[in-house]
Parts: structure tokens; C-alpha cells; sequence
């Protein structure tokens, strides 16, 4: 902050105000769901619109609809 | 902010890790200010989801020289007017009353008291001032930025933004000063 405002002490004493803490869960939560977006906005990008491919833990078909792992 | 470039950059690409990083530096500061802007807790909680929603939407066309306070803050202070809006809020006379925590304890009980007093007349000061005087004042006094980066928030010129910190100052001051002296008064009331 500019030293132009500290000379107030009210406004000092603003400053000193205790923080209003979000809720955790929720914080998580919402943190969860923007990377989930991101992942999204990312994948696109780096598949360059091809399905993407299976992961070797995925035994299921994904994308050209070969099977992995069986 | 020169600190930011590198990660606006990574913000621009999607980086899950770098939206952590500025999740982590700005998630409890920015519920702070939407918190003390409308007052009321779960207001707050939902326009900082949608907050964090809107940055994820136009991370990918930030500008390589984005100071990521600023615009977060931006897009924070936007939502909340939107809210007054679209409530039919007056966003000037925005006052809820609610209560807040109870302030960290201090060394001792009276210190304890006398803090939480003060700190409980600041707080109902502010919420009584209009809002584009307390939204100042947030940005200032309570975020730190400068009144240039505040200014950029509320969009306004530096000179209108420091002119509206100086009302905001002289009326907080006013309604603050005007408060004691009333304590002051009903004391000489009980002690002559």
C-alpha cells in the first residue's frame, strides 16, 4: 500500500481487520472443477482433435473403439 | 507485477498446476474483499465459484503483460455488480447485517476486548459507507494495492480513484469520530 494512505490511521486500522476465511470444502471443491475445465481446454489442443488414446490402466475402448488390455 | 508474466503464461495454457498457484494466492484474499463488499457469507462463496469459472474461461486470452491482481479482482468486482443488478440491489446502499468471526485473540482479554471493539466499529463504518467508497477503501487499505491498481478495478482514472479514497477516508473517519464522541458523551452521562 502507498505510504499516502498509511498516514490515517482508520485506514490503518482497516488494514488490521481480521480475514473472512472461505469455507475449505467448498474452496476445494470449486479448485476441483476449474482444473477439470482446464484439462479440457487442454487436451483439445495437444490431441489436435483426434480421440484421445487409452490409458494402460483403462481396460475399456476409448476413441477408435479398440479394446486395451483386452 | 513483473512476477506474473511467467504465470500468465502458463495460466494461457492451461496449466492445472499454475491456476493451483493462483488459486492458492488468491482464493481467501479474494473472498475477503466479496465478503466485506456484500456482507453476507454465502453470496460471497457463490460469486467467488463464479469468479474462478470466468478466469478458466479467459485464461487462454490474457495478455502477455495481464498484473493478475488487478484483473482478478476486475472480474470479482464485476460479479458483485452484477448480483446488485440483477437482485435490484442498490449497489450503493449494499448493507447486510451479519455477523463476522470472532477476531483472533490478542495477548491478553482486555487487549482482546479492546481490539475486538475497534475492530467491530471499523466494521460496521465500512459496511454503512456506499459502495464504490468501501470498495475503494478494500482495495486499498485492506488488499494493498496502490490507488492506480484500484482504479483499474473499479474503472476509473488514478485521479477519480484517489479522489473517492479521500471522501471515503473523510467520511470513515467521520462516522468512526462521530461514534466515540457519542460513547464519550453517554459516559459523562454516568461520571460526571
Amino acid at each position: 500500500m502507498s505510504g499516502e494512505h498509511r498516514v490515517d490511521p482508520w485506514i490503518e486500522a482497516i488494514g488490521g481487520l481480521p480475514r473472512v476465511m472461505p469455507d475449505a470444502s467448498r474452496a476445494e471443491a470449486t479448485r476441483r472443477r476449474c482444473g477439470l475445465l482446464l484439462d479440457r481446454k487442454r487436451l483439445p489442443a495437444a490431441g489436435a482433435g483426434e480421440p484421445r488414446r487409452a490409458r494402460p490402466d483403462e481396460g475399456w475402448p476409448v476413441g477408435n473403439g479398440e479394446p486395451v488390455n483386452g | 507485477m513483473d512476477g506474473d508474466s511467467a504465470l500468465v503464461a502458463r495460466l494461457k495454457a492451461a496449466d492445472g498446476d499454475a491456476f493451483d498457484e493462483l488459486f492458492a494466492r488468491f482464493h481467501p484474499r479474494l473472498f475477503n474483499f466479496l465478503a466485506r463488499l456484500s456482507r453476507r457469507r454465502d453470496v460471497a462463496e457463490d460469486l467467488l465459484e463464479e469468479t474462478w469459472l470466468r478466469v478458466v474461461a479467459h485464461a487462454p486470452r490474457l495478455r502477455p503483460d495481464t498484473c493478475l491482481a488487478p484483473w482478478l479482482f476486475t472480474i470479482a468486482r464485476n460479479l458483485f455488480a452484477s448480483y446488485c443488478r440483477s437482485r435490484q440491489v442498490d449497489y450503493e446502499a449494499a448493507v447486510g447485517i451479519h455477523l463476522w468471526p470472532v477476531p483472533a485473540p490478542s495477548p491478553s482479554p482486555f487487549e482482546a476486548a479492546a481490539a475486538g471493539q475497534l475492530q467491530k466499529r471499523i466494521e460496521v463504518a465500512l459496511a454503512t459507507l456506499p459502495g464504490t467508497y468501501r470498495e475503494a477503501l478494500l482495495l486499498v487499505a485492506l488488499e494493498g494495492m496502490t490507488p492506480s491498481e484500484a482504479a483499474v478495478v473499479c474503472g476509473v482514472s488514478p485521479d477519480a480513484m484517489r479522489q473517492r479514497l479521500s471522501r471515503a477516508r473523510a467520511l470513515l473517519a467521520d462516522r468512526l469520530e462521530g461514534a466515540a464522541s457519542v460513547r464519550v458523551a453517554r459516559l459523562g452521562e454516568v461520571w460526571p
